[in-house]
């Protein structure tokens, strides 16, 4: 069958490059030619606007809250302090006789007890204004594990021991929430990277086995996965992290939790990697190379991989959000990481009773960040996708 | 090519070559079936001389190209091809392909290559021109470094592209342009015999023109013998020095290219050369329809496959296939009425 | 909007192209898609157009249903639709002026399909997002395409009931006689068939037997035979040429096939890079052609049966990004006979060098 000769939507992009004999066409926006493909794919996320945004999100998380949370954030992830449970103390730059501040300012907080409730609580004393102040010195800590370092984005006046800053309020041991959320991304966030890095490594290398293979080891990894998928998601997920002593190391527990979403989730790659192999390797630059002899090592890391790198890393990317999610379900019902350790799935477990939602609202605050955080990631992968997929209309 | 009969300067003496398909049904997939994709064909190719492939859609002629090169595993038949790689003396003899192992066969490669249809499809999108061209090079350890780039470079500038295109991606270039990087990646290595594989179908008209050109010409300067695949006959005509027609898996006729279309005898042949619409507004001459759609090669009309089609179909055609068989001196064709039958050419 | 006029006996001519003029707004630039097609199209009679990929063609088709796709748009020209229609007992011509219509309107729509039909290289090639949508069945059906979950009989009788005040039953009969008529074997099992059950050929049939269902006056082929085999396409351009003489219809025939539009076409007008190089009969093009474009292009095909040539002429260099077009005469770089000095300088208007036989080319121009 011919291909069609006839169409006649111009293509941009696909430079109609200078002719053989006489060069007369002049070379159109020498950046886009001589290109490799990633850098062409560069070229192309960056016009898309959503990418580049979930890219942001991305970037902005993993700094803050992977690398550097200790610098952005005024408190410690465990530090105590006597405010249990207190409101959050909003920033104002207008004190109550008018007058505007330069530098924001909260309100301080009175304890009282209700004793209708019998609960604790705080409120606002607009006599008491402690300025925050920024790239203040405040607890030290050592950035990355390594530089010894005490200074914070912000925080409260070092020199009034008073002074306290807690934008989102504390929890039932008097933590700073806002510094327990840039550190709970810290966590949360990585275990997402690591356990999709597993996932690959593990799914799509089985996947490319089989696709490029096929035969009895085919049917073997296909009915596993087909098997395993057939389990619903969150009740497997519970099953395996329940399996995870209590009595481990913090350290231990989050490595087991990150087999545990491997485990879950290699499947769905391995599947889609499967299906990409079988396709590329129907294309005719693959029957080609083999007709040249060429063998099968070259095959698979010279043509089909590199061919299907494009979509293994969108999907990979689309399914971290997954991950992460995972791990706030797991961690609201008090599985997979628990305290010490402080991610955002702990967090959630301290908002899983009616009283904390009730009394203590602000310890919802979390969510939406949660909820930026996998848009991000969404975003990141859809941009990625339209970046990388040469046929969706551009 | 002159009407010699010598037979030693076959390369490529193909004989009773089938390649059949499976088809899978049911939940335990098993073979309810076959495609009859090749059905015992038998043809030869001479050294330097242009064989042309030609038919419609389902017979077999790409199947036929790949089997051959052993893309695809031979269900049956024989396939000889004159090498001097396995002979202690390095002196020419005709080996059967099939009974070579993977390694000797990676060494027959070096002798044989293809050229493909699709110009977007057949060039790795991840590769530039520079490794594209000289993969064959690397897999064959034949050269690397500046060698290798020296080679190439010779080898763009012999299919009309310049040196710095080999620094550049095959979405920088046209279709025309992507062919013939198809063409210098085919002989890289100097191969004795390259396949076509419709290497012109999706090119335009003008760009066709300069393809056909160029194949001749490097033809001319390196000797290799063609396979050239097509569906048109018109190109096939120009380009080849035999023809062999085929039709549902089977060779119908084969010939010289200029006895072929003048004094074809078989009736396929004549109705698809009427089929052709000729460049002429002028040309009246009362075409041969054939009704019916092209056979299926799973399921082909019993006797001779055409006689559905034929208008010289007799009894003898429903029931028994014809042979493929030397009518005249180097004019072979399956019919059983071609003796008697008066055929028209164009 | 239109003109109305009486119908002179010797005009019949259906539609008129005049000087038309398509761009595309794309990132890069501006595409001139097409720049300045003049033809026009004859009832009763075949008008080849042809060229090589880029030219325009098929955007020249589409805009003369409004169809042609975003970004692209109608900026220049005119295109006049003449309609013949019974007023007082006698026959009058409605022209209407095709260019100003609503591409989503109802003018637009009834005469799609209903009086200018298309058909496309392949009715099932691509499952676009148009055919998923149940509010774009009529989009779908208006331009004869097939769908491929739904019968194709249920096809056929959505399409003539929309174009014809039949009920469905007179539909259904309708629809079988057509497909009767194209050769379908068996037509009143075919019309219950999937569309996937069908071969190509058969397939196109179908195609051919919905436009004609609708009885246009005009039917527009965009490579309608490319994607088929030799002899299925021997089949289909005798049907199309048997009906045509049944019904009395004009054919715009779009290929890049030399040899189809010397077979079906009576007039010819070839197209390079947007614009019309020459119009003349099919007798003329073929014969005693003008333009060097068109010369070179006929000497660059393998004819069959001619005594092999040893080379294939060729046409040098390659088609000019659409972006960076030469100026003067946008063929120039390419041409045997180019002119230093004039050719790269002045851009070349429509000629006439014959009687009815129009070309663009510095040779015959008094400059």
């Amino acid at each position: 069958m011919t291909t069609d000769k006839s169409s006649e939507t111009p293509s941009t992009g696909s430079g109609q490059a200078p002719s053989t004999g006489s060069g007369q066409a002049p070379e159109r926006d020498k950046k886009q030619l001589s290109q490799s493909y990633w850098a062409l794919v560069w070229w192309r996320f960056k016009r898309n606007r959503m990418g580049i945004g979930g890219m942001i999100i991305v970037l902005i998380s993993l700094i803050c809250g992977t690398l550097f949370a200790e610098f952005f954030t005024p408190y410690l992830v465990n530090q105590q302090s006597d405010y249990i449970e207190a409101r959050p103390q909003w920033p104002h730059f207008i004190d109550p006789d008018g007058k505007f501040h330069l530098r924001p300012f909260v309100y301080g907080l009175n304890e009282e007890i209700d004793m209708t409730l019998h609960i604790r609580v705080y409120t606002v004393d607009t006599s008491k204004q402690y300025p925050i102040h920024f790239l203040v010195r405040g607890v030290p800590y050592k950035l990355l594990g390594l530089i010894p370092m005490d200074t914070h984005i912000f925080g409260p006046d070092p020199d009034d021991p008073e002074a306290h800053v807690y934008i989102f309020g504390t929890d039932g041991l008097g933590r700073d929430i806002f510094s327990r959320i840039v550190y709970g991304a810290r966590l949360s966030l990585l275990l997402g990277l690591i356990g999709q890095a597993l996932t690959l490594i593990f799914g799509a290398t089985l996947g490319a086995i089989s696709g490029y293979y096929g035969g009895g080891m085919d049917m073997f990894i296909m009915r596993t996965t087909e098997f395993l998928q057939a389990f619903p998601r969150e009740p497997i997920l519970l099953a395996l992290a329940s399996i995870i002593p209590d009595n481990w190391d913090p350290m231990w527990i989050y490595f087991g939790l990150t087999i545990v979403l491997a485990f879950v989730y290699w499947g769905g790659l391995a599947r889609q990697v499967r299906g990409l192999v079988l396709s590329i390797r129907e294309r005719e630059f693959v029957l080609a190379a083999q007709s040249f002899g060429a063998s099968d090592r070259r095959l698979l890391f010279r043509h089909l991989i590199p061919n299907a790198m494009s979509n293994i890393i969108v999907n990979a990317t689309m399914m971290i959000p997954a991950m992460i999610q995972s791990e706030a379900f797991l961690g609201f019902l008090g599985l997979g990481l628990r305290p010490p350790l402080t991610s955002w799935g702990v967090l959630m477990n301290e908002v899983s009773s009616v009283r904390a939602i009730r009394y203590f609202p602000w310890l919802l605050i979390p969510i939406p960040f949660i909820l930026i955080s996998l848009l991000g990631f969404n975003m990141l992968g859809d941009g990625l996708r339209d970046a990388l997929d040469p046929y969706s209309g551009r | 090519m002159a009407e010699d009969m010598q037979t030693d300067n076959i390369l490529l003496d193909v004989k009773g070559l089938k390649k059949y398909f499976p088809i899978h049904k049911g939940l335990l997939r098993r073979v309810t079936g076959y495609v009859k994709a090749v059905d015992n064909i038998s043809f030869f190719v001479r050294e330097g001389e242009t064989l042309g492939l030609v038919g419609e859609s389902g017979c077999g002629k790409t199947t036929a190209s790949r089997t051959i090169i052993r893309l695809y595993e031979p269900t049956a038949g024989s396939i000889h091809f004159k090498t001097g790689l396995f002979s202690p003396d390095g002196k020419p003899q005709m080996v059967n392909l099939r009974e070579l192992d993977k390694t000797q066969m990676k060494a027959i490669r070096r002798e044989m290559s293809m050229i493909f249809q699709d110009p977007v499809g057949s060039l790795n999108p991840r590769m530039s021109v520079f490794d594209i061209i000289s993969e064959p090079l690397v897999i064959h350890n034949q050269s690397t470094g500046p060698e290798a780039e020296e080679t190439v470079v010779q080898l763009l500038e012999r299919v009309g592209l310049r040196p710095e295109h080999m620094r550049r991606y095959p979405h920088e270039f046209s279709g025309g342009q992507r062919q013939r990087i198809g063409i210098a990646r085919a002989l890289a290595l100097h191969p004795r015999l390259v396949f076509c594989d419709e290497p012109v179908s999706a090119l335009d008209v003008s760009i066709q023109a300069q393809t056909l050109n160029l194949l001749q010409d490097l033809q001319a300067d390196f000797g290799q013998a063609y396979v050239f695949v097509a569906h048109d006959l018109s190109v096939v005509q120009h380009i080849s020095d035999r023809v062999a027609v085929m039709y549902v898996g089977k060779i119908a006729e084969m010939a010289g290219s200029d006895t072929l279309y003048n004094n074809p005898l078989h009736p396929y042949t004549e109705a698809l050369m009427s089929a052709v619409p000729k460049p002429d507004p002028k040309y009246e001459s009362e075409r041969i329809i054939m009704p019916g759609d092209v056979a299926d090669p799973s399921n082909p009309p019993p006797g001779c496959y055409f006689h559905p089609r034929c208008r010289y179909a007799q009894e003898i055609c429903k029931q028994e296939e014809p042979e493929f068989r030397e009518l005249k001196p180097d004019h072979f064709v399956a019919c059983h009425r071609a003796d008697e039958l008066q055929l028209r050419g164009v | 909007m239109n003109e109305v006029k009486e119908t002179s006996e010797t005009n019949n001519v259906l539609v008129e192209v005049k000087d038309l003029k398509v761009q595309f707004d794309v990132r890069d630039g501006i595409i001139k898609a097409v720049d300045g097609a003049t033809f026009d199209i004859v009832r009763g009679r075949t008008l080849g157009v042809i060229g090589e990929s880029g030219c325009g063609k098929s955007v020249t088709a589409r805009a003369i249903l409004r169809m042609v796709p975003r970004p692209g748009k109608v900026v220049g020209g005119e295109i006049l639709y003449h309609r013949r229609i019974q007023s007082n007992g006698s026959e009058m011509t409605d022209i209407v002026r095709i260019n100003d219509l609503d591409p989503d309107g109802t003018e637009i729509r009834k005469i799609r399909g209903g009086e200018i039909g298309m058909i496309f290289q392949e009715p099932m090639s691509s499952l676009t997002p148009v055919y998923t949508a149940g509010s774009h069945i009529n989009e779908a059906v208006g331009l004869h395409r097939l769908m491929p979950i739904r019968k194709v009989g249920a096809q056929m009788t959505e399409t003539i009931q929309a174009h014809r005040q039949v009920t469905k039953e007179e539909a259904r009969e309708i629809a079988i006689e057509m497909l009767y008529r194209v050769g379908l074997p068996k037509p009143e099992e075919r019309v219950d068939s999937y569309p996937h059950q069908l071969s190509g050929g058969q397939r196109q049939r179908v195609m051919i037997a919905i436009a004609l269902s609708c009885q246009p006056k005009m039917l527009i082929a965009d490579e309608p035979t490319t994607a088929l085999d030799v002899s299925i396409e021997a089949q289909i351009l005798d049907i199309m040429r048997d009906l045509q003489e049944t019904v009395d219809m004009a054919i715009m025939f779009i290929t890049h096939n030399l040899g189809v539009v010397a077979e079906m076409a009576q007039d010819m007008v070839v197209m390079y890079m947007g614009k019309v190089v020459e119009k003349a009969s099919a007798l003329e093009i073929f014969y005693e052609p003008q333009h060097p474009y068109t010369r070179a292009l006929l000497k660059s095909i393998p004819h069959v049966g001619k005594k092999s040539q040893e080379r294939l002429f060729t046409i040098t260099g390659m088609v000019p990004d659409p972006f960076n077009l030469p100026p003067g005469c946008v063929f120039h770089p390419r041409c045997p006979e180019y002119m230093p000095g004039k050719c790269d300088r002045i851009v070349p208007s429509w000629t006439q060098v014959g009687e009815d036989h129009w070309t663009r080319c510095l040779l015959y121009e008094e400059v």
